[in-house]
C-alpha cells in the first residue's frame, strides 16, 4: 500500500515543477507513478532496478553509501521517496537538517527507522472493487486513510476511494468533513 | 565549376540493409528490423515477398507470416559496423560515419596510396567485404556499394548504384561527369543520401520531376525563386555542384575539448560518463556561438597508445545525448574488438568538425528550465558519480502490453535531462492501450523476478488453464513458495509474508500471446487479477503451468 500513498503524496507537487528522486526503493510501478500524476520526466531512480543479487531475495546491501546518496538526493531534488533501511540515528539527524535546510520533502516507505517523522500516512483496510468470481477486473479500491504523527495536532482519518474509477482519490463518504489528502504536501522552494 | 571551390573527391562505403546485417540475419531468413511499429529494414528473402522498408509491422507480418521480427537497436548497429570503420583506417586515419552502414573518407591521398581511383575503390571493397566475413560471428552480407566521386552526395549516389551492380563505380573528376552521373537518379536520392526535406521532394515528384536531372534542367535563379535556400540547395545537389548545407561552418579549433585520465580508465561507463561532461561543455561553447555539432571526430587514447577515431556525422544537429551515444558506440564497438584494447583509456577528445546555426531549433535561453531542474540535473551527475551510471535510472517509455513493460527504467547518462519539453512529449503522451492490456489502475509494485507461486482450487490441486484460458477450477488459495522474502525487501512486509492466502475475488484471463511468428521468442501466458483475503490485490501470470507473482497493487 505504502507505494501508492507515496505516489499520490508525491503527484502534485510533481506536476507542478517539482523533481522526485526514488532512492534504494525497488520494483515502483512506473505506469501506476504515471496514472497518480507523477511527471515522469522529472523523476530520477537511483538503485531502483535490481542487479543479480536482488533475485536472490536477500536484499543485498548497495555497493554505494546510501546515507550520501540521500544526502545527494535531498540537494538535488525536491521530493525524496526512500526506505529507512541502513540509516543509523545520526545520519538520520543530520538528513532531517539537511532536509530542513533544503526545504525538502522526505517520504519514507516502510518503517520509519532512525527517522523521527513529522506525518505518517496510511491507507488501511483494502477493499478493491470490480473483481468478482471470474469476471471484472480492478476497478477501485476502498481505504481507511489515516494521518497521524507529531506534527498532525491529532490523528485524523478519512474513507476515501483510494483510487477511485477515474484514477483520483475521492472521498467516499464524510466522516468528520476533512479533507485529507492535500495536508502533507509542502511545497518546496 | 561556378566559381565555386572543386569538391573534395570521397569515398563511399554503403551496405545496404545494414539493420538488418547487424542482427545477424542467417541468409534465407525472411527477416525484418522495425523501430516501433515501422520496417527500417528487410532482409532479401523478406523483400522478395514484398516486405518494404517504412511498412507497418503488421502488414509486413501479413505478407509474410514466417516473418522473423528483429527491433531496432542503433547502439547495435552501430557496434558491429565497427568492424567495417576500422577495416577501412588501414588506408586512412579518420574514417566518417554518417549512420551505421554507411563509411565515408576524403579520397584524394589514399587513391595516389594505392595507385588510383579505381584500385582505390576496389581495395575499399575488399577490405570491407574481409571484414566482414572473417568478423566473429560473421556478417550475412548481401552487397555492398563503393561509390568514388567529386563531393559526398554524388559519391554516395554512385555507392548506391553500386550496390546494386555489385561493382565498385568511379565517377571521373569534373563537374560534367558528376552531373551527368547524378541525371539519371530518381529524385527520391536528395532525401535518402542528401538529407533534404521529404516534404520539397514530395513537391517536386508532384511538380513533375522525377529524375535529378530533371530538377538539375531549371534554372537556379527559379528554383531559388520559387523554393528559398533549401530549394536552391537541393539544387545544387542534383547537378552536383555542392554536397554540403549552405549554412554548414568549420569552427575554430579552438572549441575542442580533452580529458586526460591520470590513472587509465577501464569502464566504458565511466568513460561515457566522461563524455557526458565533455560533451556539455562542448554543447554549451558551441550554443554561446548560436551553432549546433553536425560532425564531431572523437579520439580515445588509451596507455599503450591505441587510439579510435572516428567522424559521425548528424545532419539535424547533435545535442548532448546524441554525442555521448555515439561516444558508447565507439568505444563499445572498439572494446569488443578482439586484441584491439590492451589497457586502460587515458586520453579522450571531442572535435567538432562541422557545425550549423541553431536557427529555430534552439531551447530558448529562459524560462524553459528553472533552477529546481537546473539543481535537479546536477544532482543526477552527481549521484552518477557517487553510485555509479549503472545505480542511476530515469523512466523512458517502452510500450509494452504488460504494467511492467509499458515503462521502463533506462541508465541517466545516456539521456538528454536538460531536454524537458521533448522528454515531457515522449513520456506524457496518454498511453494507447494495446490490446490485451489490462487496463487502469496499474500496480504501484512490479517484480523485477517475478517469483513462483502456486495456485490451488477449494480442494487443494494446482489450478490449471488450457489453450483456450479456460480454468480447470476456480482459485481459492494463492500459495508461496516459504523462505523467499518479499520482493520489496527493506520494508514492513511481515503481512505477506505468510505462505498462504485466500483469493476472495479473481478476474481474468487476459490471455497473451506475444510474438507468436517466432518460435523461440514466442510467450504464450494468461494472466489474473487475484484478491485475497487481506485485501491485497495481485497480478499473476501462467505460463506453460508455471504461475509467478508478476505485480501487486499495493
Amino acid at each position: 500500500m505504502s507505494y501508492s500513498v507515496a505516489m499520490a503524496l508525491s503527484a502534485t507537487a510533481s506536476r507542478n515543477g517539482a523533481w522526485t528522486g526514488v532512492v534504494g526503493v525497488r520494483g515502483l510501478g512506473l505506469a501506476a507513478a504515471a496514472e497518480w500524476g507523477v511527471a515522469l520526466e522529472r523523476l530520477v531512480g537511483v538503485g531502483v532496478v535490481g542487479s543479480a543479487d536482488s533475485a536472490t531475495g536477500t536484499g543485498a546491501e548497495p555497493p554505494w553509501s546510501v546515507p550520501q546518496v540521500l544526502a545527494a538526493a535531498i540537494d538535488g531534488f525536491d521530493i525524496v521517496v526512500a526506505s529507512s533501511g541502513g540509516i543509523r540515528p545520526g545520519e538520520a539527524r543530520r538528513l532531517t537538517a539537511r532536509l530542513l535546510q533544503r526545504g525538502a520533502v522526505l517520504l519514507l516507505v516502510g518503517r520509519n527507522g532512525a527517522f523521527e517523522v513529522d506525518l505518517v500516512c496510511s491507507a488501511q483496510q483494502p477493499r478493491w472493487w470490480g473483481v468478482g468470481s471470474g469476471h471484472g477486473r480492478l476497478l477501485r479500491r476502498a481505504v481507511e486513510f489515516e494521518v497521524s504523527g507529531r506534527r498532525a495536532d491529532r490523528a485524523r482519518g478519512a474513507a476515501l476511494w483510494f483510487p477511485s474509477s477515474d484514477g483520483e482519490i475521492a472521498a467516499r463518504e464524510h466522516r468528520s468533513g476533512e479533507s485529507v489528502e492535500p495536508l502533507h504536501i509542502t511545497r518546496t522552494g | 565549376m561556378s566559381g565555386r571551390n572543386a569538391l573534395t573527391r570521397h569515398v563511399v562505403l554503403w551496405c545496404p540493409q545494414w539493420p538488418v546485417v547487424a542482427a545477424g540475419i542467417e541468409p534465407g531468413t525472411a527477416a525484418a528490423v522495425v523501430d516501433g511499429q515501422q520496417v527500417i529494414a528487410a532482409s532479401p528473402s523478406a523483400r522478395a515477398v514484398g516486405v518494404r522498408v517504412g511498412m507497418r509491422r503488421r502488414d509486413a507480418q501479413a505478407r509474410c507470416s514466417t516473418l522473423l521480427v528483429v527491433n531496432a537497436d542503433v547502439s547495435r548497429d552501430a557496434r558491429r559496423f565497427e568492424v567495417v570503420a576500422r577495416a577501412l583506417t588501414t588506408l586512412v586515419p579518420v574514417v566518417g560515419v554518417e549512420e551505421p552502414g554507411t563509411a565515408l573518407f576524403g579520397a584524394r591521398g589514399p587513391s595516389r596510396w594505392c595507385g588510383g581511383d579505381q584500385a582505390l575503390a576496389d581495395r575499399v571493397r575488399s577490405l570491407a567485404l574481409d571484414a566482414l566475413s572473417t568478423a566473429e560471428p560473421p556478417f550475412h552480407v548481401e552487397r555492398i556499394g563503393v561509390g568514388l566521386a567529386d563531393g559526398r552526395f554524388a559519391a554516395a549516389v554512385a555507392a548506391r548504384r553500386s550496390a546494386r551492380s555489385g561493382a565498385p563505380v568511379v565517377v571521373p573528376p569534373g563537374l560534367p561527369t558528376t552531373a551527368a552521373s547524378l541525371a539519371g537518379i530518381g529524385i527520391a536520392a536528395l532525401g535518402d543520401v542528401g538529407g533534404v526535406d521529404p516534404a520539397m521532394i514530395h513537391l517536386f515528384q508532384r511538380l513533375g520531376l522525377e529524375s535529378l536531372g530533371d530538377l538539375a534542367g531549371l534554372s537556379r535563379r527559379d528554383v531559388v525563386a520559387r523554393f528559398g535556400p533549401e530549394g536552391e540547395f537541393a539544387h545544387r545537389l542534383a547537378s552536383g555542384d555542392d554536397d554540403r548545407h549552405p549554412s554548414v561552418r568549420v569552427p575554430a579549433p579552438d572549441l575542442a575539448v580533452a580529458e586526460s585520465f591520470e590513472s587509465p580508465v577501464m569502464q566504458t561507463a565511466s568513460l561515457v560518463f566522461s563524455a557526458r561532461r565533455l560533451a556539455e561543455s562542448l554543447s554549451g561553447a558551441l550554443g554561446m556561438r548560436g551553432a549546433r555539432c553536425t560532425q564531431l571526430v572523437v579520439e580515445v587514447e588509451t596507455e599503450h597508445g591505441e587510439r579510435s577515431e572516428r567522424s559521425w556525422s548528424r545532419s539535424d544537429g547533435m545535442g548532448v545525448a546524441a554525442m555521448v551515444e555515439r561516444v558508447r558506440w565507439q568505444l563499445e564497438g572498439w572494446v569488443n574488438q578482439p586484441g584491439a584494447v590492451s589497457s586502460g583509456v587515458v586520453l579522450l577528445r571531442l572535435v567538432p568538425a562541422e557545425t550549423m546555426p541553431m536557427e529555430g531549433r534552439q531551447l530558448g535561453f529562459w524560462g524553459e528550465a528553472s533552477d529546481a531542474d537546473e539543481r535537479a540535473v546536477r544532482a543526477v551527475a552527481r549521484l552518477v558519480g557517487l553510485a555509479g551510471s549503472d545505480a542511476v535510472h530515469v523512466p523512458e517509455r517502452s510500450g509494452g502490453r504488460d504494467p511492467v513493460e509499458r515503462y521502463r527504467w533506462v541508465s541517466a547518462a545516456a539521456v538528454d535531462l536538460d531536454d524537458l519539453p521533448a522528454r515531457s512529449r515522449v513520456l506524457g503522451d496518454p498511453p494507447h492501450p494495446w490490446s490485451g492490456s489490462i487496463g487502469t489502475p496499474s500496480p504501484g509494485w512490479v517484480a523485477d523476478e517475478p517469483e513462483t507461486v502456486q495456485v490451488l482450487d477449494a480442494s487443494g490441486n494446482e489450478v490449471r488453464v488450457d489453450g483456450r484460458g479456460a480454468l480447470s477450477a476456480p482459485p481459492a488459495r494463492l500459495q508461496r513458495a516459504v523462505g523467499i522474502r518479499d520482493g520489496s525487501t527493506q520494508h514492513d512486509t511481515t503481512q505477506h509474508d505468510t505462505a498462504q492466502h485466500d483469493i476472495v475475488g479473481w478476474a481474468g484471463p487476459w490471455p497473451l500471446d506475444e510474438r507468436w511468428w517466432d518460435p523461440l521468442r514466442r510467450r504464450r501466458r494468461a494472466r489474473f487479477q487475484f484478491v485475497t483475503a487481506g485485501g491485497e490485490a495481485v497480478l499473476v501470470s501462467v505460463e506453460n503451468g508455471t504461475w509467478r507473482l508478476e505485480a501487486r497493487y499495493c
